[in-house]
């Protein structure tokens, strides 16, 4: 009697916590493979480039991006600790912000890679959280771009991308830290706000110098050490 | 003379050819369990699968907390310095340079500029490949070198370039050193900038040193001033290549503080490189 008892209850928390841990229909890679297919073909739609749509196309890109990108978690783990200390009001601002500033910076740069193959290597899944390995292969080089994805209301959501070892997360991270160690979580917002003021007047700038000394460059991609070239 | 250099290279990889099989088994099995070090990464993240938004924070906060302290910088100051000198003189003199430069000359003969200094740097890629193990990446790399040395008319082109798919190595070739060293284990010491050349660190920048002894163009009969125009030359014509999808640009652009954007992706990359 007692066993049976037992058993039941088992066999009741067992289909509980299936329920709780029913996995996402779409595998982590399904959803990398759709974000990012989608976002190249917004990005290279010439409506892109185009001054008049510019705007209208960059709302659409804002909007796919945030159908695969969770900023509220990627502006969460780049903050780190003293986010736990922000309003909620902070945390919406430097979620907008920090969305702003990646749009600006690293979301636009998806094209300059969007020639390449996309090659899908390996799925790692332990519990919510899940990495994708990808290669983009170049003619003569290899760049590994790893996903970190998290189920947010059972579907996998982006929260980080590591390009050749580069997280973007940390990266933010280690720039954050300093800002908030001197100062306030308002300093931070103004920084980041005078960031996107500046890439957006350095933006016009560079557009009239490609006017006048419009030249084609060949296609092929910065190696791997960047940071090393001066 | 170079005839002997090459049989005997050629001997040493055949040598050691039925070693590289063997590597190749076993770092097989080194890949495997490094899937389960990342996995392990991930602690924690089955725990916080019904907590709310800010309860699994600490889950999220655990896996960058090692951000806070990947190399030590006490020369900040200092650093700092030749980082913004070093950004000045990027956006200032060698990207102008190399627009310039890529302005005048088509990409073509540019590219075969730059397989001529790849190919020269050989004997780095060749002798790291060996201390660390990578051979089957020092038999690719000595199957290029004679190929385009010889075919590829000194290097200038390179004749192997589509042919890479059939005997890509199973870990991509060694760098440098710096690199070795840190796969003995040895850390970075403290972070450097240095100027003109860029983010280094104390292990690093021994290996530069390291490396320009198996650099041909330290033997070269030249005064200083013509190797650092050969050297300047070298990463302008590189750059010239690299104007757009460029990563430092995109990694400064979006940046709030450059210095330590700079810092966490140099340490990141390498890495990375010491773990491939």
């Amino acid at each position: 009697m007692v066993c049976n008892r037992l058993i039941f209850c088992i066999v009741f928390v067992l289909l509980l916590s299936a329920a709780a841990f029913a996995a996402p229909e779409v595998t982590p890679t399904q959803r990398v493979k759709q974000g990012v297919d989608t976002l190249i073909t917004i990005l290279s739609d010439p409506k892109m480039q185009d001054p008049a749509g510019h705007d209208e196309a960059v709302a659409e890109l804002r909007a796919a991006a945030e159908k695969f990108i969770d900023f509220r978690l990627v502006t969460m783990s780049s903050v780190g600790r003293p986010w736990l200390e922000m309003s909620p009001k902070m945390q919406d601002d430097l979620t907008e912000a920090f969305i702003k500033l990646l749009e600006r910076s690293y979301l636009k740069k998806i094209p300059a890679y969007g020639g390449q193959d996309v090659e899908y290597t390996k799925e790692l899944v332990q519990g919510t959280k899940a990495k994708v390995f990808t290669e983009l292969v170049d003619k003569d080089k290899k760049i590994v771009v790893e996903f970190r994805l998290k189920t947010v209301d059972n579907q996998w959501m982006i929260y980080d991308v590591v390009a050749e070892g580069v997280s973007l997360v940390s990266n933010y991270r280690s720039q954050f830290s300093q800002v908030l160690a001197d100062g306030t979580p308002e300093d931070l917002l103004k920084i980041i706000r005078e960031r996107i003021e500046k890439i957006d007047a350095g933006q016009a700038e560079s557009e009239t110098q490609a006017e006048s000394g419009a030249q084609t460059e060949s296609g092929t991609q910065a190696g791997s050490q960047g940071e090393q070239k001066q | 003379m170079i005839h002997r250099f090459v049989t005997g290279l050629l001997l040493a990889t055949l040598l050691l050819l039925g070693a590289g099989s063997a590597l190749a088994a076993s770092s097989d099995g080194s890949d495997g369990s490094n899937q389960v070090a990342q996995l392990s990464d991930m602690r924690g993240a089955g725990a916080a699968v019904d907590a709310a938004n800010t309860d699994d924070f600490d889950d999220f906060d655990d896996e960058y907390s090692d951000t806070a302290h990947l190399v030590a910088d006490p020369l900040k100051g200092w650093n700092t310095v030749w980082f913004y000198f070093n950004d000045a003189m990027y956006h200032g003199v060698f990207k102008p340079a190399a627009k310039g430069y890529a302005w005048a000359i088509p990409a073509k003969p540019r590219q075969w500029v730059r397989n001529f200094f790849t190919n020269m740097l050989f004997p780095v890629r060749f002798v790291n490949d060996i201390l660390q193990g990578k051979f089957d990446a020092a038999y690719m790399e000595t199957s290029k070198f004679i190929a385009n040395t010889s075919w590829g008319l000194l290097g200038f082109v390179d004749v192997t370039a589509d042919m890479k798919r059939n005997w890509e190595p199973e870990r991509p070739t060694a760098d440098g050193f710096g690199q070795t060293l840190g796969k003995a284990g040895i850390g970075h010491g403290i972070y450097l900038v240095w100027p003109f050349l860029g983010p280094s660190s104390i292990r690093e920048s021994v290996g530069w040193v390291a490396d320009a002894y198996l650099d041909p163009l330290t033997y070269g009969d030249l005064s200083f001033i013509e190797f650092l125009a050969i050297r300047a030359y070298k990463n302008v014509n590189q750059l010239s290549l690299e104007l757009k999808g460029n990563e430092y640009e995109t990694l400064t652009e979006g940046a709030i503080d450059k210095y330590a954007a700079v810092r966490n992706a140099y340490i990141r990359f390498r890495a990375k490189k010491v773990k491939e």
